[in-house]
């Protein structure tokens, strides 16, 4: 089959979510000085960082924000370096697209002339503003996710409060979409092998509506057969979840100079 | 579509957690009460679904390929308020665990693809659709176009929420702090991509799965995982609510002055209203008659019961609780044509 078709391309998608989640566990059974922190001192730490970047209203503590996302993401020896660089050349590429006009559209003095147009200071803050913010978020997420195992912020996010109903639905869910993808790419993988013209225009579409509903019929009976396992081991529709162990003072220390390092970015970004 | 963190303002994302809980706490409640024990495996077997449909690339028409959410054929198939929390678990993996979509920005992409995506395409499917024939085709045009809509509606809803952000957040030298787009060029950039691509893609893809279920699985389409009708006993308390807020109504009138950006032209004539004017703008100048629009458009529809002050009403405290009752009424009535045009819950059987 020549050319990449939609099969091919849909499989390409899959791929790249199991080896995005294989990754971030390969990253997560590290011995790092993060990986020893306690999930919830993280997970408050990053909520506390997040809200920090989108508070503050000047560079400098932006630029400071992201300059310790890439510290946390970088430094630490084994961190993986070739997938928070891959997500920077991902992030940056998508928000350049969407910031680029910016430069010259938004009012204001003209401070430089590119290929005949004017890029604005206001132009080049603005810009500068949601590139730092998006790349700092961005990084900082990425660093939980590769020091913190799906299960323990689960784990944490119970620990805050949210009702232990969501966190299992979470659980299950972040289990079965592997399952399902699995199942994706026998169904595209089936599909390829048995064509011999590449099936695009309106075969590609019955095709697609054909995956994605024996996708969806799959979905259907499995979650019967899971319900049906849940009700045999004595499921009855009230949730009970384990508790995590509790944070040590050394955790909630690390929060707390997370929370600092916040409050200090928002104070000077006012 | 998914709006990364640093796009929207912070009291943005929050506003839109705040608008999105109400949805997810009745969709929880009705769900474990109609589910029970199945509750729980559906949810998060239809939000895996959610998930891995996300990634599937689709032809269109026109050589190129888009990505559908599967948000219509899970609302057309799972009923709007399973479908609203499969794909909103499914956001919240894609926001926490893959990076696609922010956290802070979580409420807001709920809101716009899950929560009004899957309102939206269970209304539409369930007017055009109407009692057809669990194999009729129009069934899968109702489909196409409920998917289409909903798209768009979530692509608007996104496009409105990057437009106001220039205007309501800016540094003292009137720099954007978030998105730096007015609505006069978020608004068209969103639409004209999602009513050309991504709508279409989302359109096709349902419409397609559901041609597919139509006849390899029409057993799915006839789901009963809708809430039961609730009747008027279970709203008897909304009723006892809304009769105590329509006797409350009068109360507007101890407020002196009419509300921010309601003013008539007469109000503009008037020097102690534009005063007041003046004092609400923070000292903004006011042109000096009426503004020309104003002006123009203030005699383009006449009220039949101007300010609720019904003309043969002498007390304005009885004119309000009146104007109440009429719009209530109203409401009432609308709706009961509106269910009736979207024909009965249960399609009708092969």
């Amino acid at each position: 089959m020549a050319g990449r078709g939609f099969l091919e391309r849909s499989l390409d998608g899959l791929l790249r979510a199991s080896d995005h989640a294989l990754r971030a566990e390969r990253a997560n059974e590290r011995h790092g000085l993060l990986q020893r922190i306690d999930p919830r001192a993280k997970l408050v730490s990053l909520l506390a960082l997040l809200l920090a970047g989108a508070l503050s209203r000047e560079i400098i503590p932006l630029l400071g924000l992201f300059l310790l996302a890439a510290a946390l993401a970088l430094v630490p020896p084994g961190s993986p370096r070739a997938g928070v660089i891959r997500l920077w050349g991902i992030t940056s590429l998508f928000t350049a697209v969407i910031i680029a006009p910016a430069l010259f559209m938004t009012p204001g003095p003209t401070i430089a002339h590119v290929a005949g147009l004017e890029i604005t200071a206001t132009g080049a803050r603005t810009a500068a503003f949601l590139f730092l913010r998006t790349m700092s978020a961005a990084t900082f997420g990425w660093v939980l996710i590769t020091t913190t195992p799906w299960s323990s912020i689960l784990g944490a996010l119970r620990s805050l409060r949210v009702p232990a109903v969501i966190v299992l639905i979470l659980q299950m869910t972040y289990r079965y979409i592997f399952v399902l993808l699995q199942s994706a790419k026998d169904l595209l993988v089936a599909a390829r092998s048995r064509t011999l013209k590449k099936p695009d225009g309106p075969a590609g579409r019955r095709v697609a509506g054909g995956l994605g509903g024996a996708l969806l019929s799959r979905s259907i009976h499995l979650s019967r057969d899971v319900h049906s396992a849940m009700i045999s081991r004595g499921f009855q529709g009230d949730v009970r979840l384990l508790d995590a162990p509790h944070a040590g003072v050394k955790d909630w220390a690390v929060a707390a100079v997370a929370i600092g390092v916040a409050a200090v970015a928002v104070i000077i970004g006012r | 579509m998914h709006i990364p963190d640093g796009y929207l303002s912070p009291s943005t994302c929050a506003a839109l957690y705040a608008a999105s809980a109400p949805f997810w706490a009745v969709a929880v409640r009705k769900m474990r009460s109609v589910l029970t024990t199945r509750f729980v495996p559906m949810v998060s077997l239809f939000a895996a679904f959610s998930f891995v449909i996300m990634m599937f690339n689709v032809p269109l028409p026109g050589g190129t390929t888009g990505h559908a959410a599967g948000v219509a054929i899970a609302a057309i198939v799972l009923g709007p308020w399973l479908g609203m929390l499969a794909v909103s678990i499914a956001l919240a993996i894609q926001a926490l665990f893959f990076g696609d979509g922010g956290i802070l920005a979580f409420g807001a992409n709920s809101f716009n693809i899950a929560i009004a995506g899957s309102l939206v395409a269970s209304a539409v499917y369930r007017v055009i659709s109407r009692s057809t024939a669990i194999s009729s085709r129009r069934r899968v045009l109702a489909a196409g176009i409920a998917g289409y809509a909903a798209m768009n509606v979530a692509a608007l809803l996104t496009a409105v929420q990057f437009g106001i952000q220039p205007a309501l957040f800016h540094d003292a030298l009137g720099t954007p702090l978030y998105a730096p787009y007015p609505l006069g060029v978020a608004v068209p950039a969103m639409m004209i991509g999602h009513l050309t691509i991504a709508g279409l893609a989302e359109g096709l893809v349902t419409a397609a799965i559901l041609a597919w279920l139509q006849k390899s699985e029409p057993s799915l389409l006839a789901m009963e995982t809708r809430s039961p009708a609730p009747g008027w006993q279970l709203t008897r308390r909304a009723w006892g609510w809304m009769a105590i807020l329509l006797l409350l109504t009068p109360l507007g009138l101890l407020t002196a002055g009419s509300a921010w950006g309601s003013w008539s032209p007469d109000d503009f004539r008037d020097p102690a209203t534009r005063q007041e004017i003046e004092a609400g703008s923070l000292g903004a100048d006011l042109p000096a008659g009426v503004p020309a629009g104003i002006e123009r458009f203030s005699t383009l529809w006449t009220a039949p019961v101007s300010d609720y002050a019904p003309g043969f009403m002498r007390s304005e405290v009885f004119g309000y609780v009146l104007s109440a009752m009429f719009g209530i009424g109203l409401i009432i009535a609308s709706t009961m044509v509106l269910r009736r045009l979207a024909g009965t819950a249960e399609p009708v059987a092969d």
